[in-house]
């Protein structure tokens, strides 16, 4: 038993989603099961160097210019709440 | 009424600059294609029609004025849902993404659109690009443009269905381990994944950021070089893209490579057949067949599902009902989050965010997102030393035909991660890999990967020529 | 009695001063806009977007690192660190995790007694800032503003080297200083440009020799120096209470983060249960890695000048007051002003001597006319360029004027624009001529030398009222005293 129902209860959790029982149920079979076949993974040594740049590029930078953008509506348009230009959610406990 | 069945870029050029037919009467003709076509095959998400007839106008004015147009002006073309366009919506075939319109263009979708390409709509994709059989699209299955009973392949199946059903000339797809590709063999069309960062990423909804590539899909390779040409290049917008090597202009192949580990017997005898039929044929034409080793192939699947599910949990977190899409009506702010990405995800997406987040919580990424890496290293380093021997590399696209859409027996998901063994071994070492038409097998279209080294695209698209 | 000392810690955001955001080319000054006018698809998070970095971020971001004489390291990159909160786009921070720009490095600070403490740096990273949550406008709803999405930040860590909320008042402070120095943040505390977050427990050393410590609590976003003072106080107070109630002590598990009231002046417990962050930081596959050259970091090494630290010092052994010279050093423009002066003046000692005389003290009260608070906006404020003030000092070295009519110049330069060309135009300049007009007044009362020299001493004063009246009082009488003496005593 790679995984326990708990452990895959807080990730979700961790990751914002409500799982359903049965979806709770799926998952940790499924994820189980994936975990179990990745677990080949620790036969390779662990002297090699993770490959994390995959393009190789590096200093890729900008200049320091301001460019304004012509769309600003759209991305306001695209919020489900707003009022006088904010963006709403349900009140932010905690502050 | 124009015959559009496999049209080419260049017979449209030229019917148009002849006064053949008008670029209006070419998209209405599209449309009534897509019309006649989509209800049954679900290949578009939304369409563009008003704008895209507006757009054909405007050429047909410049042709008139006897002006000069561009090869690609009036070629109308469908895009993956998870790109952003400005025209349809940009829905990434998921329910969280309801109703979306994005506010700007793709980088390659502005290019294509600066060349006079017009766009027509959106074409179906697992949500967020979690498939390989457009299953887990919110919007419906895509069904084979050859049999209704099985799937267009995907993610990109849509938009490799939408080409094979001459509802558009080319299509834009976005392939993350096979999804271009894959889709292109279940089709019977030609499907280009380019090294990473050859195209820019911009616009591209991320599902795994260091393996996306945009490319195009096409009836035929001539198409696709003038496509990939006109969207590739270093974007500065996209700080992974990269510069084109100068020295890679030998294009010549006179040496094959096929990698024995995938010849094994996961991959369907019919498949095979067809696969060692072809390599005959090169042989007959004077290539040298090789057969190399690549032990760490096996570490493939695994290396890939733990990358791409890492960085699809973090690239996804932006779906949080708060500044678009969908939000569940909770007046609890933890509650909103969690239903609205309930509701909003499929299955196979919230599996992989939940198997993502696993993969880099505290205590646990050591063992699985930095050991999967460096898996990607293993693989990389043996696929340089590879390309020191061989020219391209031949390889099926699928190790099965397209699958049932209702198969008696269901299919188990990890054998089904598993068939993708062929394609993500290109994904994850950033090289390009061109599907071709294989031929059919009881009348479902198999097909072939050509695998160029890093940059290599002209090889393996003069290749395909042959 | 057991025996308290506080350990603090500060974790410091300090906005810098960009053209443009981090991540994208959106307006980095949002102060005075309307809500969401400063965004675009990738700093509100759009889907398909990707950032690309800001070259200045990273040259301030290097400065900082060399000024708090900082490690640069040659190979840095990008780290998401994920969480989900509304004015958090993304869903993730981008941040700089395991391999920084910065490592190590201090920063020194002057405490009361005049003795210097070194606050030892454990790393400075670059990182973007959220935007801002607006919970007071509605029971129902929390506003967001995006505007200040993707602002570069840098998070200056230090090592809990600080023992009191006076130290880190200081160390505060002198990051303040640092910043506005290198001319790469405003550090503008009203406009939330610098913030802090705080670990603090305290160390108890018991009669019996035995050493205990309290948890550590993390306090975050404190926006103000009276903030961070009030809160660094009430945490010791009250860690050391708790800890005389129930004897807790620190451990592994036990570390909490606790909210600052402002209006009640008290931290306190979050109300929701704090999931223990996991921030499952991993390297940002949109970024690349930055790599930095020795040209690079020797070149921006060249563009530094004096420390603050160091000019406050230099200050107070040219015998500035403690209270000015430390004005003198928050205020750049005033520094490099006064810099600029004492390097023309060179090492003329009695010049020096009149001129920073001046400087403290009847500049000053100008000075403070037009600046009551903290900070001088800009270089306009000082309305006497430094080449009049140092020709003023000159003339009344050269006792060429009074010291009264030079402050009657110094006030005319400053209220009311004059320049000191023109103004010399006041001093008559014949009747300067100290010789000339002595030797006038003498030879028109030539019956009053004699007098004198029959030793009628009285009328040495009324030469003296003479050669005052005809120098319109711009020669100092005690040097006419001289003058006239060394003449009729000859
Ligand atoms: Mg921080
Ligand atoms: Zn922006």
């Amino acid at each position: 038993m790679f995984v326990d129902k708990e452990k895959i209860k807080y990730i979700a959790k961790l990751s914002k989603i409500k799982l359903s029982n049965k979806e709770l149920d799926q998952i940790s079979k499924q994820v189980e099961q994936i975990l179990e076949y990745v677990d080949q993974l620790n036969e390779i040594n662990d002297d090699i160097e993770p490959l994390e740049n995959i393009s190789g590029n590096y200093n890729r930078l900008r200049d320091d210019v301001i460019i304004d953008f012509n769309n600003k509506e759209q991305i306001l348009k695209n919020a489900p709440k707003t009022k006088d230009g904010f963006i709403l959610v349900p009140k932010v406990l905690d502050n | 009424m124009i015959n559009i069945e496999k049209l080419k870029i260049t017979n449209i050029h030229n019917s148009l600059i002849n006064k053949e037919y008008t670029c209006t009467e070419l998209i209405q003709s599209y449309f009534d294609k897509i019309q006649k076509t989509n209800k049954t095959y679900n290949v578009f998400s939304s369409l563009c029609e008003q704008e895209a007839l507006e757009k054909a106008k405007n050429v047909d004015e410049k042709i008139d004025r006897n002006e000069k147009i561009d090869l690609l002006e009036g070629a109308p073309f469908s895009v993956k849902d998870s790109i952003c366009t400005i025209d349809g919506y940009t829905q990434a075939g998921s329910n969280i993404l309801k109703g979306f319109k994005s506010s700007f263009n793709a980088t390659v979708i502005e290019k294509l659109l600066n060349k006079g390409a017009i766009l027509i709509g959106k074409t179906n994709c697992d949500s967020f690009g979690h498939g390989s059989s457009t299953k887990n699209c919110d919007y419906g299955i895509v069904k084979n443009p050859y049999s209704l009973d099985y799937v267009a392949g995907g993610s990109s199946g849509g938009a490799a269905a939408s080409v094979a059903l001459d509802m558009c000339t080319f299509a834009i797809g976005e392939d993350t381990g096979g999804s271009i590709r894959q889709p292109a063999s279940f089709c019977n069309v030609y499907g280009l994944k380019p090294s990473y960062g050859r195209n820019s990423r911009y616009g591209a909804i991320s599902y795994g950021s260091s393996l996306d590539t945009i490319g195009p899909i096409a009836n035929n390779v001539e198409d696709i070089k003038i496509i990939e040409y006109a969207i590739k290049g270093v974007d500065e917008k996209d700080v992974t893209t990269i510069y084109d090597d100068k020295n890679k202009t030998d294009i010549n192949v006179k040496t094959i490579g096929i990698i024995k580990e995938f010849i094994n017997d996961g991959l369907d005898k019919n498949i095979k057949d067809l696969f060692y039929n072809r390599l005959e044929e090169y042989e007959n034409k004077g290539f040298i067949i090789k057969e190399i080793s690549m032990p760490s192939v096996k570490y493939a699947i695994a290396s890939y599902y733990l990358i791409a599910c890492s960085e699809t949990s973090s690239n996804l977190s932006r779906f949080d009902g708060v500044k678009y899409g969908i939000r569940s009506n909770d007046t609890k702010l933890e509650d909103m989050y969690r239903n609205t990405r309930e509701i909003g995800f499929s299955f196979e997406t919230k599996k992989r965010i939940i198997l993502g987040t696993y993969s880099l919580s505290a205590g646990y990424a050591d063992k699985y997102y930095k050991k999967a890496c460096i898996a990607r290293n293993l693989i990389k380093t043996e696929i340089d030393n590879i390309f020191n021997n061989v020219d391209v590399i031949l390889a099926p696209t699928c190790p099965t035909l397209p699958f049932e859409i209702n198969p008696t027996v269901a299919l188990d998901p990890m054998t089904e991660y598993l068939a993708d063994i062929y394609t993500v071994m290109p994904s994850l070492t950033g090289i390009c890999s061109l599907n071709i038409p294989l031929g059919f097998i009881n009348n479902l279209p198999t097909g072939m990967q050509i695998i160029g080294n890093r940059l290599e695209e002209d090889k393996i698209i003069e290749f395909a020529k042959i | 009695m057991n025996k308290y000392t506080p350990i603090i810690g500060l974790e410091t955001h300090v906005q810098l001063d960009t053209k443009s955001k981090l991540f994208c080319s959106c307006n980095n000054e949002s102060f005075d806009a309307a809500p969401n006018t400063n965004i675009c698809p990738i700093c509100s998070g759009q889907p398909g977007t990707l950032p690309v970095i800001n070259k200045t971020a990273i040259l301030y971001t290097v400065k900082a690192g060399i000024a708090m004489h900082c490690d640069i390291n040659k190979y840095s990159k990008w780290d998401r660190k994920s969480y989900f909160y509304p004015d958090l786009p993304k869903g993730y921070q981008i941040s700089q995790y395991d391999k920084p720009l910065c490592i190590g490095g201090y920063i020194d600070i002057l405490l009361d007694n005049k003795e210097e403490k070194r606050i030892r740096l454990n790393r400075i990273h670059l990182e973007e800032d959220a935007g801002k949550s607006i919970h007071d406008r509605s029971i129902e709803y929390t506003y967001l503003d995006y505007n200040r999405c993707g602002t570069p930040l840098i998070e200056i860590v230090s090592e809990p080297d600080l023992c009191s909320a006076s130290e880190a008042d200081k160390y505060g402070k002198e990051i303040r200083r640092i910043v506005r120095y290198l001319g790469i943040s405003r550090a503008d505390m009203e406009k939330g440009h610098m913030r802090f977050d705080i670990n603090v427990n305290v160390k108890i050393e018991t009669d019996n020799n035995e050493t205990k410590y309290t948890p550590i609590v993390e306090v975050k976003n404190l926006n103000s120096f009276k903030a961070l003072i009030k809160a660094i106080e009430f945490e010791i107070n009250r860690q050391i209470e708790d800890f005389e109630k129930t004897g807790i002590t620190k451990s592994e598990k036990n570390k909490t983060t606790r909210l600052w009231n402002d209006n009640k002046g008290i931290t306190s417990q979050m109300r929701t249960k704090e999931e223990a962050a996991d921030y499952r930081y991993f390297p940002d596959p949109d970024l690349v890695p930055i790599i930095l050259d020795d040209d690079y970091i020797n070149n921006v090494k060249k563009d530094i000048s004096e420390l603050p630290i160091d000019k406050l010092k230099k200050y107070l052994s040219l015998g500035l007051e403690n209270n000015i010279s430390n004005y003198i050093v928050d205020n750049k423009n005033l520094a490099d002003y006064l810099d600029s002066c004492l390097l023309k003046i060179g090492d003329n000692k009695e010049m020096q001597k009149e001129f920073l005389n001046w400087f403290g003290r009847d500049f000053f009260q100008l000075l403070n006319q037009v600046s009551s608070n903290d900070k001088i906006e800009d270089s306009s404020v000082i309305k006497i360029t430094e080449d009049d003030f140092i020709e003023l000092i000159t003339l009344i070295v050269n006792k060429k004027i009074t010291r009264n009519l030079a402050k009657e110049f110094l006030i005319d330069m400053w209220d009311n624009d004059k320049k000191l060309i023109e103004l010399k135009q006041q001093i008559p300049q014949e009747s300067l001529d100290i010789d000339q007009i002595i030797n006038n007044v003498l030879e028109n009362n030539q019956n009053m030398i004699d007098q004198y020299k029959n030793g009628n001493m009285k009328v040495f004063n009324v030469l003296i009222g003479l050669v005052m009246k005809e120098s319109k009082g711009l020669i100092n009488p005690k040097d006419i005293t001289n003058k006239l003496k060394e003449i009729l005593e000859k």
